[in-house]
């Protein structure tokens, strides 16, 4: 829609056209494309130009060749309107957090006061508190109405209130559904489903019920739990109680080199077998450090590991884990006999494409691999960086499954994470870090009790629906409805 | 507090001054032109650019490192001339003293060059050299910009690098495998360059035909003086050293 293809990407342009602001994409210029449609991408990492705020902001604006004291009024009002500006703000944009920088970006969009805004998956690199200021900013613009908005996401729970209308893509790119949000995400959910696209939980959560709405926000599904939810249905326990201890940390700190700042500061805690463990907290806290440490990746500056456990590790880009030029040889080259090879490729769906090279998979099968090449050392505890990130619905449930059946079997499973659902879903224990330190240790339901903490949307739709009826049970995800209604 | 002297000038008149200065020393090779350049430079960088000792102090370390090995192979190794004095001798090595003047002479040259660059460095904002050098030195913007991106990118390939032998050390291979990490590496690198590319251009820049810029860069027109006597400083540094008898130029010889 802004032009770059097939103005700037070279690409093959089978048929059709593309009108935007009255002009054909194909004919009119990308300069003036550019200047009608802004896109936002997904990773703050790769969309940064410069290395300061202010020349980040202007930098489109130099492009489109505006003068200066033109820009300098452009640049200052789209600062203030994403809350850029004031002393809080470091100058460079390498000091800034994700969230941050995603702003940055945006600033400079609407530096260039485009008609048009295209925001694609704008929240999904950012933690909890980055996405939350992002998506405020965007709710601010869809209300004021003076452009049009197309946001590209899997995860649609946080935007169902902003959504006048959806349109879904199928597998081979065609347009699958199309229509208001209660036309797709209700009279087509049957459609969605075949399809593998993501429904809003809160949807699902209604459909759970008997419900034909589609709630657009926890207090209007809390509305349908305290309506439709069945008077005395006692929630079956969960929490098995864990096994013998596995990995004790005791007292571990961890820095990145002297003088740096502790990344885990004294961190003390026990995985023990067959535990379910999701470690949460703000980008930057320590999470993917301490997991290192728990895998005996990094070795500890002060404090002891004790560890009676083989320990595979998934990091959060498969590809930092290939070493060979076969998916059979992923395998090999740590030693596993032929017989599991085959056994764990057919457990991936991946026995075809055993003698693939590893890199030429999609993200889904790269995934997928990355984690059975962690299970080739039969490992006691698996411990995973972020192994929902960037996958659809059916890969991220088919990964999910085969935790839960990696759990079933007795295995310790510790999830790092910012997919609150993930963790409602499945974490029968939560660990918090805040600057390399533990905040919070301990169950799951407890963990999202606080009002203040960022809860999953069912389980918000839930808290809100006991302060009406006191008999609902707080739950916190879909798997736990589905449980206490006995399906 | 107000701008230091040397950052308030233009960055292509400046580079312009390092490059002039970088290739008068390499013309010297006595040891005690090149110290008189070291002492102008810490001069000009701590009393008009505004920059500390330790700067230059942490820059030595490694250039001091590298001019030692210069002065140690020159002494021990260049064949001695005739009527060469040895002041000192192990075993087979044996010191020749114009052997070790040369070596001297191409270390402290070295440092030289070394310590305008930091001036130059430290003195400029990465920013301002990028606008200056599209605006000034008629450089495409295509390519001043890729710099940046260039300077942006080095720390990102140094963490990725680290996460990847991380990767490998955690699947408990035998041995790591530095090949396949740098495979991984450049998959990685590549894809993220062309996601900066496409970002780049969905702002206009593949578009750009007349480009303005936000920063107000000092004009080079203006520090035409600044140029001229930065230079006139540096050819009287080099008369003061020939007055003194000190001055030798090349003369085509590789050793001493």
């Amino acid at each position: 829609m802004d032009g770059v293809i097939p103005h700037a990407l070279d690409a093959h342009w089978d048929g059709g056209s593309l009108v935007v602001a009255g002009r054909e994409t194909r004919s009119a210029s990308l300069a003036d494309l550019t200047r009608q449609v802004a896109v936002l991408f997904q990773d703050p990492e790769t969309q940064l130009a410069m290395l300061e705020v202010d020349d980040e902001v202007a930098f489109g604006l130099e492009n489109h060749g505006v003068d200066r004291a033109e820009m300098r009024r452009r640049v200052a009002s789209a600062k203030a309107r994403l809350g850029l500006e004031g002393e809080r703000v470091p100058r460079r944009l390498d000091q800034l957090s994700g969230g941050m920088k995603q702003r940055v970006t945006l600033a400079s969009l609407l530096a260039l006061e485009p008609r048009g805004l295209v925001l694609d998956e704008p929240t999904a690199n950012l933690d909890g508190d980055g996405a939350r200021a992002v998506l405020d900013a965007i709710a601010e613009l869809a209300r004021d109405r003076s452009r049009s908005l197309l946001l590209i996401e899997h995860r649609l729970d946080d935007v169902l209130a902003l959504i006048d209308r959806v349109a879904v893509l199928g597998d081979d790119g065609s347009l699958a559904l199309g229509g208001t949000a209660e036309e797709v995400f209700v009279a087509g959910q049957d459609r969605l489903d075949e399809l593998g696209v993501w429904i809003p939980q809160l949807r699902l959560l209604a459909r759970a019920l008997g419900s034909d709405a589609l709630p657009r926000s926890p207090a209007e599904a809390a509305r349908i739990v305290v309506e439709r939810w069945p008077a005395h249905r006692s929630v079956p326990p969960a929490d098995p109680s864990p096994g013998a201890p596995a990995i004790v940390a005791r007292g571990v700190s961890y820095r990145y080199g002297r003088g740096a700042p502790w990344a885990v500061d004294g961190v003390g805690l026990a995985v023990a077998s067959g535990e379910f463990v999701a470690l949460v907290g703000a980008n930057g806290s320590g999470k993917s450090t301490l997991g290192l440490l728990l895998a005996g990746a990094l070795r500890a500056a002060r404090g002891t590991i004790d560890s009676t456990a083989r320990v595979g590790y998934v990091f959060q880009y498969p590809e930092h884990q290939l070493v060979t030029t076969t998916v059979a040889g992923e395998f090999r080259v740590t030693g596993a006999p032929e017989e599991r090879v085959a056994a764990l490729l057919a457990r991936i769906g991946l026995a075809a494409l055993a003698e693939a090279n590893p890199f030429t998979l999609s993200h889904g099968q790269k995934r997928r691999l990355s984690v059975a090449t962690a299970l080739a050392i039969d490992p006691d505890v698996l411990i995973l960086d972020e192994p929902t990130f960037g996958q659809d619905r059916r890969h991220s449930e088919e990964l999910l499954a085969m935790l839960e059946e990696l759990h079933r079997e007795g295995r310790a499973v510790v999830v790092i994470t910012h997919d609150l659902p993930l963790v409602a879903d499945h974490a029968e224990r939560v660990i918090e870090l805040r600057d390399g330190r533990v905040v919070f240790d301990g169950p799951a339901q407890r963990y999202f009790e606080p009002a203040e903490r960022g809860r999953p949307p069912v389980a918000e739709a839930f808290r809100i629906a006991r302060l009406e009826r006191a008999d609902v049970p707080p739950l916190l995800g879909l798997r736990a409805v589905q449980r206490a209604l006995g399906r | 507090m107000s701008v230091p002297y040397l950052l308030r000038r233009n960055p292509t008149a400046k580079l312009a001054v390092t490059i002039a200065l970088s290739l008068l020393l390499v013309l010297v090779i006595d040891p005690y032109t090149p110290l008189l350049f070291i002492a102008f430079a810490l001069l000009a960088g701590v009393a008009l650019g505004g920059i500390g000792v330790r700067t230059y102090a942490r820059a030595i370390v490694p250039l001091g490192i590298v001019a030692l090995g210069f002065v140690w192979s020159n002494a021990a190794f260049a064949t001695p001339a005739p009527g060469d004095t040895v002041p000192a001798a192990w075993g087979p090595v044996r010191i020749s003293a114009s052997g070790l003047l040369f070596g001297i002479g191409i270390a402290l040259r070295g440092l030289a060059i070394g310590i305008v660059s930091v001036t130059f460095i430290r003195s400029t904002d990465p920013t301002d050299l990028v606008v200056s050098l599209v605006r000034d030195a008629r450089v495409p913007y295509r390519i001043a910009y890729a710099m940046l991106a260039a300077y942006r990118f080095l720390p990102f390939v140094a963490q990725e690098y680290e996460q990847i032998r991380l990767a490998q050390r955690v699947r408990g291979l035998p041995r790591t495998r530095p090949l396949a990490g740098i495979i991984a590496l450049f998959s990685t690198a590549l894809r993220r360059a062309t996601r900066i590319a496409v970002a780049m251009d969905a702002r206009g820049f593949a578009s750009a035909t007349r480009r303005t810029f936000y920063r107000d860069v000092p004009s080079v027109s203006s520090d035409v003086p600044f140029a001229i006597v930065s230079l006139l400083v540096a050819l009287a540094v080099i008369a003061l050293s020939a007055a003194a008898g000190w001055l030798r130029l090349w003369d085509g010889r590789f050793s001493a």
